[in-house]
């Protein structure tokens, strides 16, 4: 077979999976953040860090060896100059704040006070711009015109070539190693997990649950046209998988009681806006959502995947099976501390687990280790193709839905997202020629600013 | 568990308002400031045991920490006075090297102090050296390490050698707790027991200074 035949053969299995259909056999998903470069032992995390081509030159060396997998997250994470060209200081960055061989990591600041609930409830995007970015990027925060403008433009330029650079390192591995990419730096945040991890800080978060839960809720209300707008705007048109990737770090810590009031409503409004789309959500489930699991058998049959970090697989499967692909089965401390009889052993038995469930894709619990030994990433995935066939299938047969068509480039409704074009079309006076190719740049341009003030505050 | 005190069951309720108008009362009208922490400290206990149970979960835990500190707050004037030094343990707890992450520590040092050991707090991405050194310094009991990466329990199991290479080893008890951990995991780093959440880590403190539940 063909690298193209390989990456078909690949896309209909992952894609039966999520849609709850039988697939030849239980497909192995990858995610790593930094392990290529672990894996690769030539650079420090500092270089990868600071150079999208050279964390890429790692995941090249990793494909050239591993290429069982079918998809593979191509989020190269390389943000070091747009962080130093704005001053950001979101990250503790390898060689500059901390050891140059640790990973990059996201300490928990407080950006916004709990009095200004009422303005970033009023209008997201703009306390955001105004007070959020400056707080956090003292670049943009200067008196000086030149200063400012200059960082701004040195992000935005950065920002642009590493979403670029992303899809065609994407495209190159899928079509030299038979490696279809996944998620691409997709950006999609639940309202509280965004208002958490970025503008209150993650322990204040949790206390303004229990404190003021109607600011709260309303905030994670007014931020959904904002958050839909990112996670749409960095979907890739016509991309391998129709997934977005949304990491979900809130819900773990809190009752079924505060999640009715400050997850589900927002999370709820998120899928099903983002499925009616024609897209699919990867929910990364962190740690233990046992206490959860109820809820979320109201997610939408076949439309999104839960990729579990903790929480007991045997209680997943009873509740979610049959209705969402159910993704995860490895921890991570086994391809770091454990053997290979270990890692088959693990493998075996979730894959005996699952041999009665369509919906499931093999992957880490969570990203891909830095310190994961190859001969236990050999032995897991000699140990799904050898045990992964699907013995009988025959839970559930999916719902022919009516959203299954990808519309690309379709972004979300919100007065505080975007500057429409009719409210600045008076400022262009008489136009000589075709409006619409005009009107057709500048709604292009806006629909680049969500994700880019995404990747500044994030 | 019955609780007789208006203080524990407002701190159990989760009523932090109601829980600091009584401890002022209570300061107020001349209490003994030790019957008064130690109400509180069953407060937390039930908390806890909320928790346990999963009727709470880790933002009632950081909730009632955050409110416990405030009565602290109040209290520890009145303490000041009349006790002498009468803690249960001293530990040391720090995130290990290379990690920042602090939630996690910081939840589990409220907690501890909530219960009533020495807790000093030694940060996060803490080198092996300054956790050496700190034990040579003081009295330490128990030295509490913390990582969230899977890729620092190596930084973790350092630390733990290092200890043993200054020959302080056999001073102090460690237990270590965090996402990427596990009991068999924590056995084989070197650590003497494993906090599985900031409850357990409570328990398992008083178990290894050698009181019960």
């Amino acid at each position: 077979m063909n690298a193209q035949q390989i990456v078909n053969e690949k896309l209909t299995r992952v894609k039966k999976a999520i849609n709850l259909e039988s697939p030849d056999r239980v497909p192995v998903v990858g995610m790593a953040d930094f392990w290529p470069v672990g894996y690769s032992k030539k650079y420090s995390m500092q270089q990868a860090f600071y150079s999208i081509d050279v964390l890429a030159e790692c995941y090249k060396e990793v494909f050239s060896k591993w290429n069982e997998w079918d998809a593979f997250n191509t989020t190269l994470y390389a943000l070091g100059p747009m962080l130093d060209a704005t001053g950001s200081k979101r990250y503790n960055v390898p060689g500059r704040d901390i050891s140059p061989r640790a990973q990059f990591q996201h300490p928990d600041l407080s950006l916004m006070s709990a009095e200004e609930y009422s303005k970033l409830i009023e209008d997201p995007m703009k306390f955001q711009i105004e007070q959020i970015i400056p707080r956090l990027c003292n670049r943009l925060a200067s008196n000086d015109l030149v200063l400012r403008t200059k960082a701004l433009s040195k992000a935005t330029l950065f920002f642009g070539q590493w979403v670029e650079k992303q899809r065609s390192y994407g495209a190159l591995w899928r079509d030299t190693y038979g490696i279809p990419p996944v998620f691409q730096g997709t950006a999609l945040y639940l309202p509280i997990d965004w208002l958490a991890d970025n503008l209150r800080g993650f322990q204040q978060g949790l206390l303004d649950i229990k404190e003021r839960p109607d600011e709260v809720q309303a905030a994670c209300e007014a931020l959904v046209p904002f958050i839909l707008s990112v996670g749409l705007s960095s979907a890739p048109a016509g991309g391998d998988y129709p997934l977005l990737f949304n990491p979900q770090h809130v819900s773990p810590f809190i009752s079924p009681k505060d999640y009715e009031k400050v997850y589900w409503p927002t999370f709820k409004k998120i899928v099903d806006q983002v499925v009616g789309r024609g897209y699919r959500i990867w929910v990364l489930f962190e740690n233990n959502q046992e206490q959860h699991l109820e809820r979320l058998q109201e997610l939408p049959k076949g439309k999104v995947v839960a990729h579990i970090e903790n929480t007991d697989l045997a209680k997943v499967k009873k509740y979610l099976g049959g209705k969402v692909c159910i993704a995860g089965g490895l921890h991570p401390r086994l391809l770091t501390r454990g053997t290979p009889q270990e890692v088959q052993e693990q493998t075996r038995s979730v894959l005996k687990l699952f041999e009665d469930e369509p919906g499931f894709i093999m992957c880490c619990s969570t990203g891909l280790p830095v310190g994961t030994k190859p001969e236990n990433l050999q032995a897991w995935v000699d140990t799904i193709k050898k045990y992964g066939q699907v013995v009988e299938r025959k839970r559930f047969l999916p719902e022919k839905g009516s959203d299954d068509e990808k519309t690309s480039g379709v972004v979300a409704e919100g007065k505080d997202v975007f500057t429409r074009w009719d409210t600045v079309r008076s400022e262009f006076g008489k136009i000589e020629g075709d409006e619409r190719i005009i009107q057709g740049k500048w709604e292009e341009l806006e629909r680049f600013l969500p994700p880019l003030i995404y990747w500044l505050i994030k | 568990m019955v609780i007789d005190s208006l203080i524990a069951k407002s701190i159990a309720e989760l009523n932090p308002q109601q829980a600091m108008e009584q401890v002022k009362a209570r300061v107020t009208k001349g209490n003994d400031p030790q019957v008064i922490l130690s109400e509180c400290r069953k407060g937390m206990e039930e908390v806890g045991r909320k928790f346990e149970t999963c009727e709470y979960f880790i933002a009632e835990l950081v909730f009632a920490a955050d409110f416990f500190k405030k009565i602290m707050e109040i209290l520890e004037p009145e303490l000041k006075r009349t006790m002498k030094g009468d803690k249960f343990g001293n530990i040391i707890i720090a995130t290990v090297q290379n990690d920042i992450h602090d939630i996690g520590k910081n939840l589990v040092a409220s907690m501890l102090n909530a219960a009533g050991f020495g807790v000093n707090d030694l940060g996060a991405n803490v080198p092996p050296g300054v956790i050496c050194d700190r034990i040579k310094e003081r009295p330490v009991d128990i030295v509490a390490l913390s990582c969230l990466l899977t890729s620092t329990i190596d930084s973790m199991e350092d630390t733990i050698v290092e200890i043993g290479r200054a020959g302080l080893r056999d001073k102090v008890k460690i237990i270590v707790g965090g996402n990427p951990l596990s009991s068999e995991l924590a056995t084989s780093i070197g650590a003497d027991v494993y906090g599985r959440d900031a409850y357990d880590a409570v328990i398992k403190c008083k178990e290894l200074m050698g009181g019960g539940r």
